[in-house]
């Protein structure tokens, strides 16, 4: 399986490896959050696009002067989408399912049993625990870099 | 030293490799121990300061911040090891004794490292689990160190006049052992990371134990360790070398880790909206 496959089966596109994933994701609980996680930033954008889509006159610049509004008035206000940026962010260094299960012990240890289930007001709570759990894989560097990241992400969206 | 990155690492490693093999192989000098002393002491002496500077990261937690030193600890414990195996101490009274402990006080900051690591790894409740495969590979492991064990007659210190030296061989190559199955549960949370530069860092590290655990078994079971094995003798030099190297790597991958992270900032969430929204535009 490689990332190409990944992606079709992200966006349901029939390929002859649907099986092996859908097989793998049975028994994987950590590829099945990364797609769970994945599949809801997948969503929020559809959602944003249909949102701005259904406001926008015809006409492109008119088309690009609503996205840019629609962009700035959405900015850092999903959660799924500050999920993505921590996730990008962390992926690198500790690896994609490191991060994944580092994203959800966070999420756990803020009551919120999974990433989806996470809430703006705990949000704080969930970076704080994220910053622990990274400070003891990646150090406090890196884990002081994913704080930031998520208290930058949080005042963006206030 | 945030400057020397693991490409520039690579770099100083082929150079220092290359010098060895060509005295050993080409010009058959008899500086050879010298020029891969030299070799050995730029690699660990690296890899203690990347240790060091690593550990430095670990403030608030002490565990990691053990591993780290102990890991430097070893680094600098092994370049005194592989400088007492020159000629210039066969007179020195005692240097066998000498030897064996720098071989296992090394050894045993090895051990301790990874096991500090392991731990602090598997209590951050990730969901970290070792599998049968690896239970069957450290049964595996601890196999092979019986066969060395059997076939003590081998080992350098078996004809020694001391029994502290014998015994201390004989404790290192269970504490060899022990790292080396050490390894293979390390091994097991490297398949569960998935990437990055850590689990590059880590599987270094793998790669220094084994390397080491092989060349006990070749040198230590098979007798070459013998004058009468000059060709084993060169080939050492180099392998021991790059072992020496393997744990620099380690290292200075771990330690470049927050550098590249920075260096890599992800998109912000608006930006990967922005890259994203034309694709799913033609969706709707």
């Amino acid at each position: 399986m490689n990332e190409e496959n990944w992606f079709a089966y992200l966006d349901n596109v029939a390929s002859a490896e649907d099986s092996t994933i859908a097989a793998h994701l049975k028994s994987c609980s950590a590829c099945r959050e990364t797609v769970e996680l994945m599949r809801s930033v997948d969503q929020a954008l559809l959602d944003s696009s249909a949102t701005l889509r259904a406001g926008v006159p015809v006409g492109n610049p008119a088309i690009a002067a609503a996205k840019e509004k629609a962009l700035a008035r959405l900015g850092s206000h999903s959660l799924s989408l500050r999920l993505g940026s921590l996730y990008l962010l962390l992926a690198p260094m500790c690896g994609v399912e490191t991060s994944t299960r580092a994203i959800c012990a966070a999420a756990y240890r803020v009551s919120a049993g999974s990433p989806r289930l996470l809430e703006d007001r705990s949000w704080l709570g969930f970076v704080e625990h994220l910053h622990s759990i990274v400070a003891t894989l990646c150090g406090e560097p890196a884990a002081q870099l994913v704080r930031e990241r998520g208290m930058r992400l949080q005042q963006e969206a206030a | 030293m945030t400057r020397l990155t693991p490409r520039w690492l690579y770099l100083v490693m082929a150079c220092s490799l290359s010098a060895t093999a060509a005295s050993s192989f080409i010009f058959y000098s008899s500086r050879t121990p010298l020029i891969s002393l030299v070799c050995k002491e730029l690699a660990y002496g690296l890899a203690s300061v990347f240790c060091l500077q690593i550990a430095a990261e670990y403030r608030r937690q002490p565990a990691l911040r053990m591993t780290w030193l102990l890991l430097a600890a070893n680094a600098i414990v092994s370049s005194v090891r592989h400088a007492l195996e020159m000629s210039w101490f066969e007179q020195v009274p005692n240097i066998h004794l000498l030897r064996q402990l720098a071989i296992t006080s090394a050894l045993l900051c090895l051990l301790g490292g990874m096991w500090t690591m392991a731990h602090a790894f598997l209590r951050t409740g990730l969901g970290f689990r070792i599998h049968r495969i690896d239970v069957i590979a450290v049964a595996g492991v601890f196999a092979v160190v019986s066969v060395i064990l059997f076939f003590r007659e081998h080992l350098s210190e078996a004809n020694s006049s001391l029994l502290a030296p014998l015994n201390l061989q004989l404790f290192s190559q269970v504490v060899l052992a022990v790292a080396a199955a050490s390894a293979v549960f390390l091994h097991r949370i490297i398949l569960a990371m998935g990437g990055g530069k850590l689990a590059i860092a880590m599987r270094f590290l793998v790669g220094h134990i084994v390397g080491r655990v092989v060349l006990v078994l070749a040198g230590q079971t098979f007798g070459l360790n013998s004058p009468s094995h000059q060709s084993w003798d060169a080939l050492s030099h180099l392998a021991f070398d790059a072992t020496a190297w393997i744990f620099a790597l380690a290292a200075c991958y771990r330690a470049s880790m927050f550098a590249s992270a920075l260096r890599q900032a992800p998109p912000k969430p608006e930006e990967i909206l922005a890259l994203s929204l034309d694709k799913q535009w033609s969706r709707i």
